[in-house]
C-alpha cells in the first residue's frame, strides 16, 4: 500500500483582515460610490496587500495510505488553515489539494450537538453531520456509548451534561468513524486524565490501521509517540518534513528564538540572559531523560539592586510546575549589585523528566533601587515563564511529571494451594 | 451538464444528513412546547380568526360562493409555508456557523432541511383546511388531482429563494431585517387575505408577483373545482424553475467562500 492519499501541491491561501462590507448598510453606499466613480470616469486603484496576508505560502507534501503525519508549529503558522484546505472547507487561492477517499475531521468535538436533544439523538445527529451513514451509527452505537462511559446519561438532554461529558461523547462519536483520511486538530485535551489517555489510545489504534491521519497538536509528547513523520510549519511554509524527534528539535529552536532576551519587566534590569547548556557546555534546547544540564544565568543591573538572587522554574505543557528553585533555596547567599554590575549564576541539574516539552522561567528577587522608597522588604521583581524551551526526547515511554527511572523485574509464582498439596 | 447536476448529486448522497437536520428542527420545535405538534396549527388558525373579523365583518370582502374563513385559510396555509420557510432559511447558514466553519458538507443541506421541516408543518396545518371544508360542505372535485403540481411548483420556488437568501444573509447580515419588511409587503401584494383583480397599471405590476398564481391555484383546485389559469400558473412555474436552477448553481459556486466570510 504505497498510494498517495493526501497531496498538497504548492498551496497558497490568502486571507483578508476584515475590510469587506459586512452589511447592506455599508455595502450599498460603497456600491453607489463605485457607480459614481464609474460614471464620472474617475479611476480608483484597488488597494492590495495592506490587509491581505497569505496564511499558506506554497505548501507541498504528500501523505501515503496508512501514514500518520504530525503538523506542529507556533500559533498562526497556518496549521488549521491547512487542515481546512484538506477537508474542503477552504479552497486554496493557488495550487491544488487532492484527497482520495472518505475524509473525516476530528476538529471540534461536539460541534453539531444541540443542547435540547438527548445524548442518543445527538449521537445520531452528530454522526450524520460527520459523514456517517445511519446504519453505521446504529451498528456502533453501543461501542460509542461504552467508550464515552455515558450509559446512564444517554437519554438525558445534553444541556444538562457537564462540559467533560459533552466533550467525551463528542469525541466518542467522531472516533468511531472509519474514514480513509482522518484530520485531527488539537482534540486530545478533552475530559479528565483517564479519558484523554483513552483518547490517545484510540487514536493510536486508528493510526495503526489503514487510515491516513493528519494530526495537529501542541502536545509534542503525543505527536512523537503517534506520528511516523512530522511537518514543522512556520508562517505558512514548511520548515521541516521528516523524522519526529528531529522535527521537535527544529520546532524548539524556532520558538525559543535565540539568547539575550531583554528583560521587559523591571527598569532596574539592564539585561537578563538564560542559556541552557549540555554536559559539554554547548547551548541546547533538548535533552534525553537524566542528562546533565547547566542553566547559565546573567543579570546585569542598570541601577543598584540589593540582595539580588536568581531562581528558575520549569513548567510542562499543561503549565504545571515540575520544579522551582533559587540561589537561596540551594544555599547561596543573595548578593548586592552596583549599577552596571553583572550577577552570574550557574545551575547544574539532571533532567529527571519524562519525555515532553517544558518551559524554563526566570525569577528575580531583591531590593531594586526603584522600589526601595516604597517597600521595605525584598520583593520578587521579575517572573517570566518560558524564557527558555526544553524538549526532553528519547528514553523509555513513561509519563507523569517526574522521572523516577523505575526498573522492573517480574516473575510468576506458583499458586499456594499447589505448593501445600505438593 | 455535469456541473449543473453536481449540486443535486451531492445533495442526494447526503440525503440522510438532510433528513436528520430536518428532524432535528422539528423535534426541537415541538419538544419544549405544551401544545406539541399543535403549534403548527397555531399561527394559521389565529391569523384566520383575525382576518375573518376584519374582512368578513368589517370590510365585507366579496369572496363569491366560498365562505370567507375557508377562503382566507386556504390562502394563509400556503403563504405561511412560504413565509415561514424563508424566515427560517435566511438565517439557516448563520445559525449553523460553527458547522459551516468546522466541518465539510454540502452547505445546501441547511436551507433545504429547513424547507423540509416547514413542509411537515404545512402538512399538519392542512388537516384544518380539510376540517373547514367539511364543516362548510365543500367537497373537492377531480381537480384535486392537480394539487401535487401546485405543491411542487411552490416547493421549487421556496428552495430557490431559500438558497439565495441564506447566502445573501451570510455575506450581509442585515438582509434578514430587510427581508422581514419585504415579506410583510409581499403578503398584501398577494391574494392571501383578499382576492386580487389584475386590472389597470397596478394590476399589471401585481401580476409580476409569482405567489398570487400559486395561492389562487390552491383555491381553484380545492374550492372552485376548476384548473388554475394556465397563463398565470405557467408564469409562476417558469419563475420557480429558474429560481431553483439559479439558486442551486450560484450557491454551489460560492460555497467555498462561506467558511471565511461567515
Amino acid at each position: 500500500m504505497n498510494d498517495v492519499r493526501v497531496e498538497f501541491d504548492n498551496v497558497w491561501k490568502l486571507f483578508r483582515k476584515g475590510h469587506r462590507a459586512r452589511s447592506l448598510r455599508d455595502a450599498v453606499p460603497a456600491m453607489a460610490a463605485q457607480c459614481r466613480n464609474l460614471l464620472t470616469g474617475k479611476r480608483v486603484e484597488r488597494e492590495l496587500g495592506v490587509d491581505e496576508f497569505y496564511s499558506l505560502q506554497g505548501v507541498s507534501f504528500q501523505v501515503r495510505s496508512g501514514e500518520c503525519l504530525g503538523i506542529i508549529g507556533p500559533n498562526g503558522a497556518g496549521k488549521s488553515t491547512m487542515l481546512k484546505c484538506a477537508s474542503r472547507i477552504l479552497r486554496p487561492n493557488k495550487g491544488s489539494v487532492r484527497v482520495a477517499g472518505r475524509v473525516s475531521a476530528l476538529i471540534e468535538v461536539g460541534a453539531g450537538f444541540h443542547p435540547d436533544l438527548t445524548g442518543r439523538e445527538n449521537v445520531f445527529l452528530n454522526g450524520t453531520i460527520l459523514g456517517m451513514k445511519r446504519k453505521e451509527i446504529t451498528d456502533r452505537f453501543d461501542e460509542i456509548v461504552e467508550f464515552a462511559g455515558m450509559r446512564d446519561f444517554i437519554d438525558m438532554p445534553v444541556k444538562r451534561y457537564s462540559s467533560g461529558m459533552y466533550a467525551r461523547l463528542g469525541f466518542a462519536v467522531a472516533a468511531f468513524m472509519e474514514p480513509d483520511v482522518l484530520l485531527i486538530d488539537e482534540v486530545l485535551s478533552v475530559g479528565d486524565m483517564a479519558f484523554s489517555r483513552r483518547c490517545e489510545k484510540k487514536i493510536k489504534e486508528i493510526v495503526s490501521g489503514d487510515t491516513t491521519v493528519l494530526f495537529i497538536s501542541h502536545n509534542l509528547a503525543a505527536v512523537r509517540t503517534i506520528c511516523d513523520r512530522v511537518i514543522v510549519l512556520s508562517r505558512g511554509s514548511v520548515l521541516f518534513d521528516g523524522d519526529p524527534d528531529e522535527a521537535i528539535r527544529v520546532y524548539h529552536s524556532l520558538v525559543s528564538g535565540g539568547e539575550g532576551v531583554p528583560a521587559h519587566g523591571h527598569p532596574d534590569i539592564e539585561r537578563l540572559r538564560f542559556t541552557l547548556e549540555d554536559a559539554y557546555g554547548s547551548p541546547t534546547t533538548n535533552a534525553e531523560p537524566g542528562d546533565v544540564l547547566t542553566l547559565d544565568a546573567e543579570l546585569t543591573a542598570r541601577n543598584a539592586i540589593e540582595e539580588a538572587s536568581i531562581g528558575f522554574f520549569i513548567r510542562d505543557v499543561n503549565d504545571t510546575e515540575v520544579y522551582a528553585c533559587s540561589m537561596e533555596s540551594l544555599g547561596v547567599e543573595p548578593m548586592d549589585l552596583a549599577a552596571g554590575e553583572t550577577l552570574r549564576v550557574r545551575f547544574r541539574m539532571s533532567a529527571n523528566l519524562v519525555p515532553g516539552s517544558y518551559g524554563i522561567g526566570s525569577v528575580l528577587h531583591g531590593r531594586p533601587s526603584l522600589d526601595r522608597k516604597t517597600s521595605a522588604g525584598r520583593i520578587c521583581f521579575e517572573h517570566t515563564p518560558n524564557r527558555q524551551q526544553l524538549a526532553v526526547v528519547g528514553g523509555s515511554e513513561v509519563r507523569g511529571s517526574a522521572n523516577l527511572f523505575a526498573g522492573c523485574i517480574a516473575s510468576v509464582e506458583p499458586s499456594l494451594s499447589a505448593v501445600s498439596s505438593g | 451538464m455535469q456541473t449543473i447536476l453536481e449540486p443535486y448529486r451531492e445533495l442526494w448522497t447526503h440525503r440522510e444528513l438532510l433528513f436528520e437536520l430536518a428532524s432535528r428542527d422539528l423535534r426541537i420545535r415541538y419538544k419544549q412546547t405544551l401544545l406539541g405538534t399543535a403549534w403548527a396549527l397555531f399561527t394559521p388558525l389565529t391569523m384566520m380568526l383575525i382576518f375573518t373579523q376584519i374582512f368578513a365583518r368589517v370590510a365585507k370582502i366579496d369572496t363569491g360562493s366560498i365562505p370567507y374563513p375557508v377562503f382566507v385559510y386556504c390562502g394563509l396555509l400556503p403563504w405561511q409555508f412560504f413565509a415561514g420557510s424563508l424566515k427560517g432559511s435566511v438565517e439557516s447558514l448563520t445559525r449553523n456557523s460553527r458547522l459551516v466553519t468546522k466541518i465539510y458538507m454540502p452547505r445546501e443541506v441547511f436551507p433545504i432541511a429547513n424547507v423540509l421541516s416547514c413542509f411537515v408543518d404545512f402538512m399538519v396545518a392542512s388537516i384544518v383546511l380539510a376540517g373547514l371544508m367539511a364543516w362548510y360542505g365543500l367537497a373537492p372535485t377531480w381537480t384535486i388531482l392537480f394539487l401535487p403540481a401546485i405543491v411542487i411548483v411552490q416547493v421549487a420556488m421556496i428552495v430557490g429563494f431559500s438558497l439565495l437568501l441564506s447566502m445573501a444573509n451570510l455575506f450581509y447580515r442585515d438582509v434578514k431585517y430587510v427581508f422581514e419588511v419585504v415579506l410583510l409587503m409581499w403578503m398584501f401584494a398577494t391574494s392571501v387575505v383578499y382576492p386580487i383583480h389584475l386590472d389597470g397599471f397596478w394590476g399589471k405590476v401585481l401580476a409580476l408577483n409569482p405567489m398570487t398564481p400559486i395561492i389562487d391555484g390552491y383555491r381553484c383546485v380545492l374550492l372552485d373545482g376548476r384548473l388554475p389559469d394556465p397563463m398565470a400558473f405557467g408564469y409562476a412555474s417558469l419563475v420557480a424553475v429558474v429560481l431553483m436552477l439559479v439558486g442551486f448553481r450560484w450557491f454551489h459556486e460560492s460555497e467555498y467562500l462561506f467558511a471565511e466570510n461567515i
